[in-house]
């Protein structure tokens, strides 16, 4: 069974998730040591080899792969740089039912770019008796333990697509071809699940797909397992880094409940979703500079 | 600022500070705990261990186990996972302990999360 990492990296006018993609690529390796297919378009592409040089680039994936870009693809999403700062961009998030298609793996991990692997926690995936796992529990770095969030007040239980591990079998095909019948019918679904707004969320769409293939139920008993980790730690987008001082050791400032107030929160081997994108962007030449070195 | 107050606000901070990071620790433990094992997971913890040793003691060289999601797993060699997971059990149960020691000496923000001063 060949096993691997798939990531996706579309940049926007004003997000480099190729970067992003490369620095956590470079963390991958180190901590899952398993090769890594990124799923790009053209532009992306060029710009990142243009930006930090063909061969660095071809040393972080095994496999590139360059996917059309729908350009009509209209998907405005408010990107926050901490509580202070927020900017509506396009969000192309449009292709990862595709996920299931283009990857190279029998055994496929599917992250989000800015999901950093800072521990060998996801290898317990490999093998695993489940064809797909997806989870619902999350906690963020001011937290205690891993909590549930529903998709509103009276709805289904949300599962993240940040990190998804598929194998090529006809349980995940189906899955993944359920959340393009989502996707090609949002405005249904968005008044049927009562969403609060209108933006197209891969979580969401895994969610409707999870809950119509568990028979309509938000059982425990799910067609999904859960991954073999106590849930995802999420630093929200009005959390700020402080600094990364060393391999799989960062410092998040994590914003407390009264805006602009914050506590300091270390993670050390805990892999963590930064979703302030400016904030990833920030420190991802730190990022690709040590584990850079640290991979040779 | 009143300084009374001043000072129990810094103690507050200190104290959600400390509390935030042993609870990292805690959820980290708890991730490093999970061990795969033939398509199934198990969380080791004192009660995987009795059992396993339990049934080694019986002398049963293969056994069936329910896993953390009650899927049936077989182990072919029941000694080798004892072994196995005692040896993940106390590797992450003592360095869990010496950061937890390390965490509770600490007497301010700063120490707590061993901010030197270039970072």
């Amino acid at each position: 069974m060949n096993r691997g990492v798939l990531i996706y990296a579309h940049n926007n006018t004003e997000i480099d998730y190729f970067k992003i993609a490369c620095a956590n690529a470079l963390m991958v390796k180190k901590n899952l040591k398993v090769p890594v297919t990124l799923v790009t378009d053209e532009g992306t592409l060029g710009w990142g080899k243009q930006n930090l040089g063909e061969d660095f680039v071809n040393s972080c994936f095994e496999n590139i792969i360059t996917v059309g870009r729908d350009y009509g693809f209209d998907n405005p999403r408010n990107f926050s740089d901490t509580s202070f700062s927020s900017k509506s961009i396009q969000f192309y998030n449009c292709n990862h039912w595709e996920a299931y298609n283009l990857s190279p793996y029998d055994e496929t991990l599917f992250i989000d770019a800015d999901y950093l692997i800072m521990s060998s926690a996801l290898n317990n995936c490999w093998g695993s008796n489940f064809d797909v796992m997806i989870d619902h529990r999350i906690y963020s770095p001011k937290e205690g333990l891993p909590r549930t969030k529903y998709i509103d007040d009276f709805g289904i239980r949300l599962y993240w697509a940040t990190v998804i591990y598929f194998k090529k079998s006809d349980f995940a095909k189906f899955l993944f071809s359920t959340v393009r019948h989502i996707q090609d019918n949002y405005p249904y679904y968005k008044d049927l699940y009562y969403f609060a707004n209108g933006m197209f969320r891969n979580d969401h769409a895994f969610s409707i797909a999870v809950h119509t293939l568990n028979g309509f139920s938000d059982s425990n008993d799910s067609v999904v397992g859960n991954l073999p980790i106590p849930g995802l730690l999420m630093s929200w987008d009005t959390s700020d880094i402080h600094s990364v001082p060393g391999v799989n050791d960062i410092i998040i400032y994590a914003e407390k409940d009264v805006k602009g107030t914050y506590t300091l929160s270390r993670l050390k081997n805990m892999d963590v979703h930064i979703m302030n994108k400016w904030a990833i962007n920030r420190f991802s030449d730190r990022l690709i500079e040590l584990y850079r070195g640290d991979n040779k | 600022m009143e300084e009374r107050l001043e000072q129990a606000l810094a103690f507050a901070n200190y104290r959600q500070t400390l509390n935030n990071q042993l609870q990292k620790l805690k959820i980290r433990a708890e991730g490093s705990l999970i061990f795969a094992k033939n398509g199934g997971n198990f969380t080791v913890n004192q009660e995987l261990i009795c059992f396993l040793d339990f049934l080694n003691r019986s002398n049963l060289k293969e056994a069936t186990l329910l896993d953390d999601n009650g899927i049936p797993v077989s182990i072919e060699d029941v000694a080798q996972f004892l072994d196995e997971v005692t040896t993940r059990y106390f590797s992450v149960t003592n360095d869990y302990l010496n950061e937890y020691q390390s965490l509770r000496k600490s007497r301010n923000v700063k120490s707590i999360l061993d901010i030197k001063d270039e970072e």
